[in-house]
């Protein structure tokens, strides 16, 4: 069997094993490892998945993973979620449409603690969905904010899939994190405008709630401050090169412990509940990292990649086209795929066709992340909107779709706009 | 069945418990790394230690998702399906899958063999690498079992829910 057509083999039956239920991590593997073995050797594909599983389990740079999952879930004891909604709503409540902003503002606050769109969309659908349906917000305004701001978490730091789409493509994780500060600022922005947008043409979908006094809004900062200024040093730490990124993780697990301390929350069986939710949660994820790297072994021996940029290259479209194309491809495999799947599966065919044509590593890193994170509020399999329904019980799920849509045509606007002006992703990597 | 969960349930806290206290070391580790290094007094080997650390704690949190069931799928098809096909066809998988598993953890197994008769050792500190080497074994070891345990489980008639007892 000639490798381009061992790897087109290898390819279909990863997606059927993907889809008759077998775990992502584990069809990787096992279709990596036949496929080696096929085009190799049976030594040969066994010798490869030791080193490479042993080159990972070992590599500092996945510190990361567990040190800043840790951080996460530590804080999350804190009630941080609740505390940034407040401070949030005392300054935006009393526009129209202002508790939906705040609930955006809170996210990206929370996503700069936290690596993972899920639990941001957990955390604001139990805080901030509560308040915005007693305030008489339409359903789906108050469902779609909440499930939208959540996708903010994969863009600013420290972001699960940026450390993912790092490790398969050996890309500086600390650049990616510099990478997804600006766009991860605008989205909130653009976020925002929607709302406001959607109250001025429907002020009864997002009423005003009475203007909070400075004082009250100092008070709210006063409670929120600590863990800006955790974010601030460890990012600012990553960005002046005071520490690795991993090194920030410790730190930030060592902060947010003080923190917690310090806010009095700091209980064994918060301790233990925050320890052992870190090591399943990195579990799941070097479960799919480790069978992702050797598909990606696989599929490097198939030359496919090469072949797919060489076959596009007769084509003589222009690279900008080819992104669109690829770009098209994770809309709509997002429909029918979880983030860290598309991820884990597209990646290893579409970076060296991406890289080769000239797009920047990390600028691909930050498109592929906001493509993925887009999935997340699209149906049928939008994971952001089904955690929300979790929270949410009586809103029924077509509601909830309907309520993100505007927020999917942001994204579109969002991600052009990065497209178009590179610099806002490249520019603090570059510094 | 009972015995089989009770045990595997222990080993699979006893692993749980040693990739807390390794995840617990390399943040103390990095933390008196970083705070030293910044008053300009440098340790030596911390890094290789912080790598070793990272060995367990890694190793060791892919038998618990195992435990946990939190080996991420894709479900939007297998659950339209009904319960007398999906639960043999998810335990079919598991089994199928944890091959990939097997081989991983032959591969470590041999790669243990070599760094041990080689007599492998960390650099600056010489610390022996082979029982992380072996601990990685023992850990897919144990995930593999925690996976057929699972697919056991599901070929086995469905419990009924605390509500239906």
């Amino acid at each position: 069997m000639s490798p381009e057509l061992a790897g087109l083999v290898g390819i279909l039956s990863l997606f059927l094993l993907v889809t008759l239920g077998m775990p992502i991590g584990f069809a990787m593997g096992l279709v990596g490892f036949a496929g080696v073995a096929l085009l190799l050797s049976a030594h040969a594909a066994v010798v490869k998945v030791g080193v490479i599983a042993f080159d990972l389990a070992s590599n500092d740079a996945i510190g990361t993973v567990p040190l800043f999952l840790f951080m996460a879930h530590i804080l999350f004891v804190t009630g941080i979620g609740k505390d940034l909604f407040d401070f949030a709503a005392r300054c935006l409540g009393h526009l129209r449409g202002g508790l939906a902003m705040a609930t955006v503002g809170a996210s990206a606050g929370f996503a700069s603690v936290n690596a993972s769109s899920l639990a941001t969309t957990a955390t604001m659908g139990l805080v901030a969905l509560p308040e915005m349906r007693k305030y008489g917000y339409s359903d789906r305004l108050a469902t779609g904010a909440v499930a939208a701001g959540g996708t903010i978490g994969s863009l600013i730091p420290p972001s699960g899939m940026f450390i993912i789409y790092g490790i398969l493509t050996e890309t500086s994780i600390g650049d990616l994190f510099k990478a997804g500060i600006i766009p991860g600022i605008l989205l909130a922005i653009f976020y925002m405008i929607v709302i406001a947008i959607r109250c001025r043409f429907d002020p009864k979908a997002g009423p005003a709630t009475p203007r909070a006094n400075w004082a009250s809004r100092f008070e709210g900062l006063k409670r929120t401050v600590d863990v800006m200024i955790l974010f601030a040093l460890v990012m600012g730490g990553i960005m002046w090169g005071w520490f690795t990124p991993t090194e920030a993780g410790a730190m930030g697990a060592f902060g947010a412990i003080c923190i917690t301390a310090v806010r009095r929350k700091l209980t064994l069986k918060g301790l233990t509940d925050a320890v052992y939710e870190t090591l399943q949660t990195t579990g799941m994820i070097f479960g799919i990292l480790f069978g992702a790297l050797v598909f990606n072994a696989f599929i490097t021996v198939t030359t496919i990649p090469m072949q797919v940029v060489g076959w596009v290259g007769t084509f003589d479209f222009p690279p900008i086209i080819i992104l669109l194309i690829v770009l098209a491809v994770y809309f709509f495999l997002g429909m029918i795929l979880d983030a860290s799947a598309m991820m884990t599966l597209t990646v290893p065919l579409f970076f060296p066709m991406m890289t080769e044509l000239g797009y920047d590593a990390v600028l691909f890193g930050v498109l592929v992340v906001r493509m993925t994170e887009i999935a997340l509020i699209t149906p049928p399999v939008g994971m952001n909107v089904y955690v929300l329904s979790g929270v949410a019980r009586d809103i029924p799920l077509a509601t909830m779709f309907r309520g993100t849509l505007p927020f999917v045509v942001a994204d579109v606007l969002h991600v052009a706009l990065l497209i178009a002006v590179p610099a806002l992703v490249l520019w603090l990597p570059g510094l | 069945m009972r015995l089989i969960e009770r045990s595997l349930g222990l080993a699979v806290q006893g692993a749980a418990i040693i990739g807390v206290v390794a995840l617990v070391v390399l943040i103390g580790l990095v933390v008196v790394t970083v705070t030293f290094r910044a008053i300009d007094i440098a340790f030596p080997g911390t890094y290789v230690l912080q790598q070793l650390m990272i060995i367990p704690t890694v190793s060791l949190s892919l038998v618990y998702a195992a435990w946990k069931g939190r080996h991420t799928r894709v479900e939007i098809l297998t659950q339209k399906f009904r319960p007398e096909v999906a639960r043999p066809l998810e335990a079919l998988m598991l089994v199928t899958g944890s091959i990939f598993w097997i081989v991983v953890g032959y591969a470590w197994y041999q790669q243990a063999l070599i760094a041990g008769a080689r007599g492998e050792k960390t650099p600056l500190l010489d610390i022996p690498v082979w029982p992380f080497r072996t601990l990685m074994v023992a850990a897919v070891i144990l995930m593999v079992l925690v996976v057929f345990y699972r697919a056991l489980e599901l070929l086995m008639p469905e419990k009924p829910k605390a509500s239906e007892t």
